[in-house]
């Protein structure tokens, strides 16, 4: 089937780039195949999830780039799941699941399948998938057990066990996890995509072996692995060698109300770098703490932000790179330790730490924070118009840090996702609330010579009839806490979670209004008709000086609406005499309509 | 050097899995057993004991002196 | 009875193709293109035709305006009315990003400028009821400064209220309102442009229209004025995006349905000339300098979508061919990536400098470089003659890349058209995956400039062992113009469930969509011929958020019709995806009604001897097996309905097919040519470095 190969040749680079696409297309069909098909709406249109190839050795030669946050996670997920195993214990046909976080896992939602691929009665490697399931059980609805103390309060955590043995469903297994899930329905679909999606990868490595037999390919894999070695080591050798460290903080973990120490130290010694997290606080009760698989794939995000992100993912791509993350901190947490709200709130902080550290040798590379936390607001109840239950984890895009040579994007998702908003008439049609405003918040791009993206402000009203359960996990929403800048770049703004009472007058926090412990991180406070939500995403943060932007981009930025005339004379220096800017420009218009924007104390 | 490995035996009510003490990593069958300035570490492997010894342990003196 | 034309303008070229009923003689003409004057370019390719323009009976015109506008951004200023609240939407957008790891990207900036989306109060609810009533003082306030201005520069208004889809009463006030006022500004209506969910689709879908709007006019203007002027009538129609035609005062009303008018000749083109040769399901690749368009015909007719982007999140939502677009071309350039690998565009030279052989300034070795170093162009016949190559050119720049390779030119050049081959392999087949299909049961069709150089070259990778070349690949665009049917299609969003659903109200709306569509139509076809209608509800399991489209039986839609509808998603998604979930409930989000004219009857077209057409010859043409050797080059005029096998190189003006080893090729009845791989499509390929020379 295939001609001999001499092996003492290297293999032809050609041959090389194409079985490296072929590696990518397999991972992307998978992919494709699971947002089809899956039914939580974070999973297909948020692409929550990662699709990878793995050889026998354990190596992953092969990545979808679909959800960021999974960089690292499906990495060890697969490996140390094989391991633990055995791999004797994976036969043909076989699905083997689980969403251990201290298995490699990012957080619990997060269910990993692992598939084994034979060709010829061998086993060749293995073909996976993580995925995000909306609702998995726990103390709270939606998957994000906000003040969860322990493991056992966020979800149904499941070990590696065999979902699918010889290609038939284990269905002991199935309805035990359906049991313990509050959408068993949704569970049922979105496990079978990711199932469904192994078979197509499979089929699809199969033709591949086929066609170039396996010891070509395994060789293949090698030689690829090894060039995005040799690539990675060539990008880092360009960076100047020294220790570069940077801290910062969350502003409490969501049952103890202070801020937790987040410390990074990045040394460059020639074409390695190890990135070491001691001197970051002992894990937290609260569920903020990030998993290895979190924290190693924030780390690889940043060195891909600020090396060549072409190089092909693979094993080969992080050998130069070591994470120490010291087992107990807030970095690497232990059984029982919580840690739900690591993987959307705690990595973005990371890998803007890794960033920010590398910033000061890489200054044109880099920008300034972002936001740095999804808003993750969740919401279950039962349709007043329906009678039928719905569950909703709702996000949130912020800004964008500022580079040295351009602004940060306005309203966008975190580094580590890709999600997309739901659109507004989508949430009505389904959700029992009425949305007021969608739209960006002036000022809240960190000012600079290059300006950081704005973040938005939503609100929304419960329906007549309705009552709903919140949750919330969001972080930066405190004044000491907001998007850092660089080179003397402005903060970015505050996120925001207040609420209104029906009948009130003012927004308040839900400390102030329930008693929560955390503004920004609760669960299952119950709301009713009339009541409002505000919630505000952060900023990104500036960089380089107001006062020595471009004048006319300034003049732009109130023309837009982005920056106010106040802000334009007061921090970017702007003599212009100016209007009052597009938000009142009815009003300029000479009508007297009404402003329904809400203001909001600050 | 004197390591040894040492199997990771897990009881069916195990329910916890082992890291390594340099980089944190999972441990999922046998540790890397090693005595580390009078200190017993167990490792993911001999390249996280060369970690260790090159990297960790002058950082913490480091850091310890200028504490 | 008389001659009708098909016209495509494109960026480079503008090509004519015309027949003429009553005695069945085919016209063609090519001339260059220019972008600031479209006109010119059409009068010109009626002259050049040579027919008279007095026998004109009817002209389909496909033109990029649309999109060259909002590429180059130089449409009209638009003010965006919208709900009060919402004004940011247009540049909020999805939230999502066009690649990781990436700080350079930056949003597409908004059509309209912010300054320039103003709220209205007024509000509708998910149920149509209104919340917060309309006040049309308040809508002429807002565009007072327009309405006031001197005319010179072009504006037009783009109105997008929530739920306006479920219901356009306060749209449609507000269009009376300004047109109270300012009766000629241009407005254009979101529920009326794309009456879908979505308010950022659906509100862009409207800029976008408005955008179009005044330079539209213009050319429709000029264009009506150029035929008049040569006595070829004036009764012209406009291509859409949806494939159909559309007369130009029609087509006027709503620009953003014309707006990839250019490519859906292509597709048109292609699927017909796919039926023809018998390959209902086919694959039609169109590359050319820059890029490559991909279209699937499935059962004969080209598939439809209505998730067209301009660009990352920037959304055309109105029906469209389905057409995916890789950046890779004749003019894609080769490089060495900093691992030491040769990869292969998206970079492009484009037209200006061109690859290294037109001796333009060019210097950077691009595929026609690489075909030419192979020996499967002439340098001398290029464009028929018109344009000369410089092979040396070629190899000097090949040379840089082979130096840093360590290898030769010419397994360079291999190299660098396998590896070109293959993305746009990896292409199809995330194009085909995303569908359900398996492309190894599909037949390529290969056009534009180079679809039929590596036509065959594709099919390889993929595992594809058929191959049909219509008779003038350059030209298919206005081919498909030409062979365009009238057609409407009509979509609106719905939001029921199967378990709760009242059949009667749900038949009513499918059956005042259709009742819309068949006016559209009908107003169109002069002809009063019966058309063929199609009905479909796209819906998904409750919880999902990809729909998939399914017919509706013919005839009155009642409970048991309905049934019979679920009962085929449900198959349709097993067939898909492995599996189906009786029981779980079905949402049904959308009815689409299709309203098409039957396709024109053409006479065949035969390939056409040209001017300076060489006679046949052999030559040392490089493929990957063999090395060099000798090829038979045949003018395609030659080639006949007997098969004969490859290698092989057939040359025309405005394409070169590449016939391998392995492959064979004949002329069909109808004037296509047919090139079938041997046995066993499914051999791997030889995995050696080719390098006779040794890597």
């Amino acid at each position: 089937m295939t001609t001999a190969v001499d092996a003492q040749q290297p293999l032809d680079p050609v041959l090389l780039t194409i079985v490296n696409n072929s590696f990518v297309n397999i991972c992307r069909e998978m992919g494709v195949t699971m947002t089809r098909t899956a039914f939580s709406p974070i999973f297909n249109e948020g692409l929550d999830f990662s699709c990878v190839l793995f050889d026998r050795e354990l190596n992953m030669i092969g990545q979808a780039e679909f959800c960021p946050a999974q960089l690292a996670a499906s990495i060890f997920i697969v490996r140390w799941t094989v391991e633990e195993l055995g791999i004797d214990s994976f036969e043909p046909g076989d699905v083997v699941l689980h969403n251990d976080p201290y298995r490699g896992g990012a957080h619990i939602p997060e269910h990993s399948v692992i598939r084994p691929v034979f060709y010829d009665g061998e086993l060749w490697g293995f073909v996976a998938n993580v995925g995000h399931l909306a609702e998995i059980g726990g103390k709270a609805v939606g998957s994000f057990a906000a003040d969860a103390t322990e493991v056992f309060q966020e979800g149904l955590r499941i070990p590696p066990v065999k979902l699918v043995k010889g290609d038939q469903n284990v269905m002991d297994v199935w309805r035990l996890i359906m049991a313990n899930h509050r959408t068993p329905r949704n569970t049922w679909g979105d496990l079978n995509a990711q199932v469904g999606s192994l078979r197509v990868a499979e089929k699809r490595l199969v033709e591949l072996l086929d066609r170039y037999g396996p010891e070509l390919l395994t060789r293949a894999s090698k030689e690829l692995m090894d060039y995005s070695e040799r690539w990675m080591r060539a990008e880092i050798s360009a960076i100047p060698d020294g220790t570069y460290e940077f801290s910062d903080r969350m502003e409490d973990d969501g049952v103890v109300r202070e801020p937790v120490n987040l410390k990074v130290r990045v040394t460059v010694d020639g074409d390695r770098l190890i990135v070491d997290w001691t001197g970051t606080d002992r894990q937290v009760r609260g569920p903020i703490n990030a998993t290895y698989g979190v924290t190693a794939g924030a780390v690889y995000n940043a060195i891909f932000h600020v090396t060549e992100s072409n190089i092909p993912k693979n094993s080969g791509a992080y050998r130069p790179i070591d994470v120490i993350a010291p087992p107990g901190t807030v970095v690497n947490v232990q059984y029982p330790g919580p840690s739900v709200g690591g993987n959307t709130e705690t990595h973005p902080k990371l890998a803007d730490m890794v960033i920010g550290a590398l910033g000061q040798v890489l200054p044109d590379k880099v920008a300034a924070a972002e936001g740095a936390t999804c808003c993750n607001f969740l919401f279950g109840g039962t349709h007043p118009k329906t009678g039928e239950y719905f569950a909703n984890y709702h996000l949130e895009g912020g800004g964008w840090g500022a580079k040295s040579y351009d602004d940060g994007n306005d309203a966008t998702i975190v580094k580590n996702g890709n999600c997309r908003n739901t659109p507004v008439e989508v949430f009505e049609t389904r959700f029992p609330l009425i949305t007021a405003e969608y739209s960006l918040i002036e000022d809240s791009g960190g000012a600079g010579r290059m300006r950081g993206g704005l973040g938005t402000r939503r609100v929304m009203r419960i329906a007549e009839g309705a009552e709903i359960t919140v949750s919330a996990l969001l972080d930066r929403t405190q004044p000491e806490f907001k998007p850092w800048g660089l080179e003397q770049g402005g903060s970015g703004g505050n996120a925001a979670i207040l609420v209104k009472r029906a009948g009130e007058s003012e927004f308040r926090t839900f400390p102030e209004a329930f008693g929560t412990a955390s503004a920004s991180k609760f669960t299952n406070i119950r709301l009713v008709a009339g009541d409002e939500v505000l919630l505000d995403s952060p900023g990104g943060g500036g960089y380089g000086d107001p006062r020595e932007r471009d004048r006319d981009a300034v003049r732009r930025d109130v023309a837009e609406g982005l920056v106010s005339p106040q802000a334009a004379r007061e921090i970017y220096g702007l003599a212009d005499s100016l209007g009052q800017g597009p938000r009142n420009r009815l009003e300029e218009l000479a009508l007297g309509a009404r402003s329904s924007r809400m203001e909001v104390q600050r | 050097m004197s390591g040894r490995w040492e199997p990771i035996v897990m009881q069916v009510w195990d329910t916890v899995v082992t890291p390594c003490d340099c980089c944190g990593q999972v441990v999922a069958r046998r540790q890397w057993v090693v005595d580390v300035d009078g200190e017993e570490r167990r490792f993911c492997g001999p390249d996280c004991e060369q970690l260790y010894r090159s990297y960790v342990v002058p950082a913490r003196a480091a850091e310890t002196a200028t504490g | 009875m008389g001659i009708r034309v098909g016209i495509d303008t494109g960026g480079t070229f503008t090509d004519l193709v015309a027949v003429d009923d009553r005695t069945g003689r085919w016209y063609l003409a090519k001339v260059p293109s220019n972008p600031k004057q479209p006109v010119a370019a059409i009068s010109a390719a009626l002259r050049q035709a040579q027919f008279d323009p007095a026998d004109v009976d009817f002209i389909v015109v496909g033109t990029t305006i649309g999109i060259n506008a909002v590429l180059t951004r130089t449409g009209a200023r638009v003010v965006y009315l919208t709900t009060r609240g919402f004004e940011d939407i247009p540049r909020i957008q999805r939230i999502n990003r066009k690649h990781h790891y990436d700080f350079h990207w930056r949003k597409p900036a908004p059509l309209a400028a912010g300054a320039d989306c103003i709220g209205i109060d007024e509000r509708i609810d998910a149920y149509g009821d209104v919340l917060t009533a309309l006040d049309p003082a308040q809508v002429q306030a807002a565009v007072r400064e327009l309405a006031d201005g001197d005319g010179a520069e072009p504006v037009a208004v783009a109105i997008c209220f929530l739920f306006s889809y479920l219901e356009p009463r306060h749209e449609q006030a507000a269009r009376e309102a300004i047109h109270a006022v300012a009766p000629d500004l241009p407005v254009s209506l979101s529920h009326e442009v794309a009456p879908i969910w979505r308010e950022y689709e659906r509100g862009t879908a409207a800029i976008l229209d408005a955008y179009m709007k005044p330079a539209l006019a213009t050319y429709v203007a000029g264009v009506t004025e150029a035929f008049a002027d040569q006595g070829a009538g004036d009764r012209w129609s406009l291509l859409k995006s949806n494939g159909g035609h559309a007369l130009a005062e029609e087509a006027l009303r709503k620009p953003a349905h014309i707006l990839l008018s250019g490519i859906a000749g292509g597709a048109i083109g292609g699927a017909w000339f796919a039926r023809q040769a018998g390959a209902p399901q086919a694959i039609v690749v169109d590359m050319g300098g820059t890029s490559c368009d991909v279209c699937l015909v499935v059962d004969g007719e080209p598939l439809f979508s209505s998730e067209y982007e301009i660009e990352f999140g920037l959304p055309v939502s109105v029906p469209t061919i389905h057409t995916h677009t890789i950046g890779a071309g004749g003019g894609s350039i080769g490089w060495v990536d900093p691992g030491g690998f040769l990869q292969v565009g998206p970079q492009s030279a484009g037209a200006d400098p061109g690859p290294a052989c037109y001796d333009a300034g060019g210097s950077e070795p691009t595929i026609t470089d690489a075909n030419l170093l192979l020996g499967r162009l002439d340098p001398a016949f290029f464009l028929g003659g018109r344009l000369a190559l410089k092979p040396e050119r070629s190899g000097d720049a090949m040379r840089t890349l082979a130096d840093r390779l360590g290898h030769d030119e010419v397994e360079v050049a291999s190299s660098m058209i396998r590896i070109a081959n293959e993305s746009m392999a990896n292409a199809i087949r995330i194009v085909t995956v995303e569908q359900g299909i398996d492309p190894r049961d599909f037949a390529i069709v290969a056009m534009g400039g180079a679809g039929p150089t590596h036509a065959c070259g594709i099919a390889e990778s993929i595992g594809i062992d058929r191959v049909i070349v219509p008779p003038h690949p350059g030209v298919t665009s206005a081919f498909g113009a030409l062979a365009a049917p009238v057609r409407v299609d009509e979509v609106r969003s719905i939001a029921l469930t199967s378990g709760s659903l009242d059949v009667a109200a749900l038949a009513a709306q499918v059956d005042e969509l259709e009742r819309s569509a068949r006016a559209a139509f009908a107003a169109q076809s002069p002809g009063g011929e019966a058309p063929r209608v199609e009905r479909a509800i796209a819906m998904r399991y409750q919880g999902q958020n990809y729909e998939q489209e399914v017919a509706l039986p013919d005839g009155a839609l009642d409970a048991a019709a309905l049934e019979r509808t679920f009962e085929r998603y449900h198959e349709l998604h097993q067939e898909f995806y492995g599996y189906r979930f009786d029981g779980a409930p079905i949402e049904l989000v959308r009815i689409a009604v299709t309203v098409a004219g039957p396709d024109p009857d053409l006479p065949p077209l035969h390939a056409q001897a040209a001017e300076g057409e060489r006679a046949g010859r052999v030559a040392d043409v490089y493929f990957d097996e063999g090395g060099f050797q000798p090829t038979d080059v045949i003018p395609r005029t030659e080639v006949g309905e007997e098969a004969r096998s490859g290698p092989a190189i057939v040359e025309s003006i405005d394409t070169t097919v590449v016939v391998p080893p392995g492959w064979t090729l004949r002329a069909l009845p109808g004037g296509v040519m047919e090139l079938r791989r041997g046995e066993a499509a499914r051999a791997p390929l030889a995995t050696t470095a080719t390098a006779a020379a040794g890597a």
